[in-house]
């Protein structure tokens, strides 16, 4: 490992809370022989070595202590026992625009915050130009900043940041900042800083980020590591914690494919070795409480194409979404359905065995059935929920309305990016197939 | 401290600068009204003591004496009030920076003092010029002015410190210390002149720490004097005191407000 730019030794940090305030000044009056606080720690015991160049993610749920490690690291907070060490300069997008006087302009902003941060006037002079370009705020850059859309403010505040050179960056949900174009090239700027040698974390809720930025990553829970190592196994984790499945981490097994047969005699599908095992398990999340029950999904599985367990899928590649169904009464109607919700809630794809107009065999009660829907993610990169589910028709109606079963707060799928090469294949949020025609005889 | 201060010096600088500019933004005239303010005020006390109600210092005859000792002590006090008030909530105003920034904290309580002493500095220059053009004399010794408004800031500034820490954790402070302050003004002879009051109040003056300042400033100003050689180190002692020990609480208690904040 090359030399080590941040490290964090034994790292804990106890908040007091008080119920009153009295209850401080009584604690301060009898020197700490009354105590009346009650310890909050909101980090124990971290450890943490960042190499020259590495990017490194913290991921954890809300109040899993990510804010105050990064608060620490910027020394904005004390911490309460352990030591750190952060060798050259620090810029943390935490701050980004907090320096921002409103009344000042953005050029003197710029100033204003890089003398705060630290850094010579004359560098800043130097990198103005690329700072503004980067920006892209035009004329606004004279106007004070009270002026400013939010949008212009955080460009302006991203864009001085990203062009600082500091040796280390703490970067604190900025990426979703601005439009789609000033990401990307918030991105590309970040992967040219990489290059230099800048050494990054990274706090974000969107793994899709984690996984492609990050050489490595961190779990934070309750205060404490609970996972460390490579991006998408520490991601993995993440959402195993957040789904509560209790789901074991699934090494990756050599896929052997063996067959299982069907009461119904229905051409049996290859079942993975990996995804019999899964199945043979409770299916992950919780069961929906307004289903009728008559079937329940009593096995749910996800595999990619090699026929290993995957949660996260290139754009535009398939997983494929095991069911086992076990039937309660007799169920001649069977629809077994999914239901695909990005992470601002919307339904971005829902499709059925009903919607593709298959008839699924009849079940018997007690009788169960494997069924598997293959779906081709052309969705744009980042994570979604998922709501597997299977019902019935109700009388008379064309659509599926009868819910049996659903499984609710299982753990989202990740779609990444294709490569980091070149331009995204597509924007927003599905890939509808697009053919191109073209000649020059006009 | 001074070397935290020294090197945030340029961030001090301009935040009192801006604070000065913009304490009346959004009039037509702005920055102007800092000096009409307190050119309004000193107008009207001289109007007021010299033409309505006259009266007299005792044993200076001048008809706007009065106004004159009014605006010596009432001018550096408010600036000194303004001090301790405004440096008490500092941290709380502040937050947001405080939250975020590895700011040294003492930085947004100097940048209160200094932006008040700016505008006493205004207010005094002021007073200066309006005495001269009423037909007074400036004697020499108005030349320990500067020394003696210097001090009594820096006690300002201790007091501000001190109670900038303690406010974050006892919010009821900020509100005392606006009633404390106004009961302080009265116990100290700016309004009125101290022969008025009863022997034992003028002999308890001396346990008043802000007498000091508020009786020096009357005689060299008023009364064309030096300011009593005893009331030097008094004044040393307090403009020193105050800010060492308002910098041993905030490092006793560094860490924690930040966590309350």
């Amino acid at each position: 490992m090359s030399e080590s730019v941040i490290s964090v030794r034994d790292l804990s940090k106890r908040f007091k809370l008080y119920r009153s305030p009295w209850d401080r000044m009584l604690e301060w009056i009898t020197g700490g022989r009354v105590m009346r606080h009650e310890a909050f720690w909101a980090l124990q015991g971290i450890n943490l070595e960042v190499a020259r160049g590495e990017c490194v993610g913290l991921i954890g749920v809300n109040g899993a202590g990510k804010s105050t490690l990064l608060k620490i690291l910027s020394r904005a907070l004390y911490p309460t026992s352990g030591q750190f060490d952060v060798r050259g300069r620090l810029v943390s997008l935490l701050e980004l625009g907090t320096g921002f006087h409103p009344e000042l302009t953005g050029r003197q902003n710029i100033f204003q915050s890089a003398r705060l941060l630290g850094f010579p006037e004359q560098d800043v002079r130097a990198r103005l130009p690329a700072i503004l370009q980067f920006a892209g705020i035009g004329e606004f850059v004279d106007q004070p900043v009270k002026h400013y859309s939010s949008g212009m403010f955080v460009r302006l505040a991203f864009s001085l940041f990203a062009h600082l050179d500091p040796d280390v960056y703490i970067v604190d949900e900025a990426l979703s900042v601005g439009d789609v174009f000033f990401q990307q090239k918030c991105f590309e700027r970040f992967r040219e800083l990489r290059r230099q040698g800048c050494t990054i974390l990274l706090v974000s809720h969107e793994m899709e980020a984690i996984t492609h930025l990050c050489d490595r990553a961190i779990l934070l829970h309750g205060g404490k590591c609970v996972s460390e190592g490579d991006a998408r196994s520490v991601v993995h984790d993440y959402f195993a914690l957040m789904g509560q499945s209790g789901e074991p981490a699934v090494t990756q097994s050599p896929a052997r494919e063996t067959s299982v047969g069907d009461r119904h005699g229905q051409p049996p599908p290859l079942v993975p070795v990996a995804v019999q095992r899964a199945l043979a398990s409770a299916p992950p999340g919780t069961h929906a409480e307004k289903g009728t029950g008559q079937s329940e999904i009593v096995g749910f599985a996800i595999s990619d194409s090699e026929g290993s367990l995957a949660w996260t899928t290139p754009s535009g590649g398939t997983l494929h979404f095991w069911y086992l169904v076990q039937a309660r009464d007799r169920i001649d109607d069977l629809n077994v359905g999914i239901h695909f919700y990005d992470r601002r809630g919307i339904l971005v794809f829902a499709v059925g065995t009903f919607n593709r107009g298959i008839t699924l065999p009849v079940l018997a009660p007690g009788g169960r059935a494997l069924c598997v829907l293959s779906v081709t993610l052309a969705v744009q990169p980042g994570e979604y929920t998922l709501l597997p589910q299977v019902g019935g028709l109700t009388g008379g109606s064309p659509e599926p309305g009868l819910l049996h079963d659903r499984l609710e707060s299982v753990p989202p799928i990740v779609v990444i990016r294709r490569s980091s090469i070149g331009p995204a294949p597509f924007y927003g949020l599905v890939d509808l197939p697009t053919h191109v025609a073209w000649t020059e005889d006009v | 401290m001074i070397v935290n201060l020294w090197r945030y010096r340029r961030f001090i600088a301009r935040n009192a600068l801006s604070d000065i500019r913009h304490r009346y933004a959004g009039s037509a005239i702005g920055v102007a009204w800092n000096v009409l303010n307190p050119l309004a005020q000193i107008l009207i006390y001289s109007l007021v003591f010299s033409q309505i109600m006259a009266v007299r210092v005792h044993g200076v005859g001048s008809r706007t004496s009065f106004a004159l000792y009014l605006c010596a002590g009432l001018l550096p006090w408010a600036a000194f009030a303004d001090c301790v008030l405004r440096g008490a909530n500092a941290f709380i105003e502040n937050s947001t920076y405080l939250k975020k920034l590895p700011i040294p904290e003492q930085v947004f309580v100097a940048q209160n003092a200094v932006a008040a002493t700016l505008f006493l500095g205004i207010s005094m220059t002021l007073l200066g010029i309006v005495t001269v053009i009423t037909g007074g004399a400036l004697s020499p010794a108005w030349l320990g002015v500067p020394a003696v408004l210097a001090l009594f800031q820096g006690f300002g500034f201790g007091l501000g410190l001190i109670f900038s820490t303690l406010n974050v954790f006892l919010r009821d402070i900020g509100q005392v210390l606006t009633i404390a302050l106004q009961l302080w003004m009265w116990l100290t002879p700016i309004v009125y002149v101290e022969e008025i009051l009863p022997s034992q109040f003028q002999a308890a003056l001396r346990y008043n720490p802000a007498y000091p300042f508020i009786a020096a400033l009357h005689r060299m100003i008023v009364g064309g004097q030096w300011p009593d050689a005893g009331h030097w180190p008094a004044m040393a002692f307090w403009a020193c005191a105050t800010p060492a020990a308002g910098y041993l609480i905030l490092r006793r208690f560094r860490t924690e407000i930040r966590d309350v904040l």
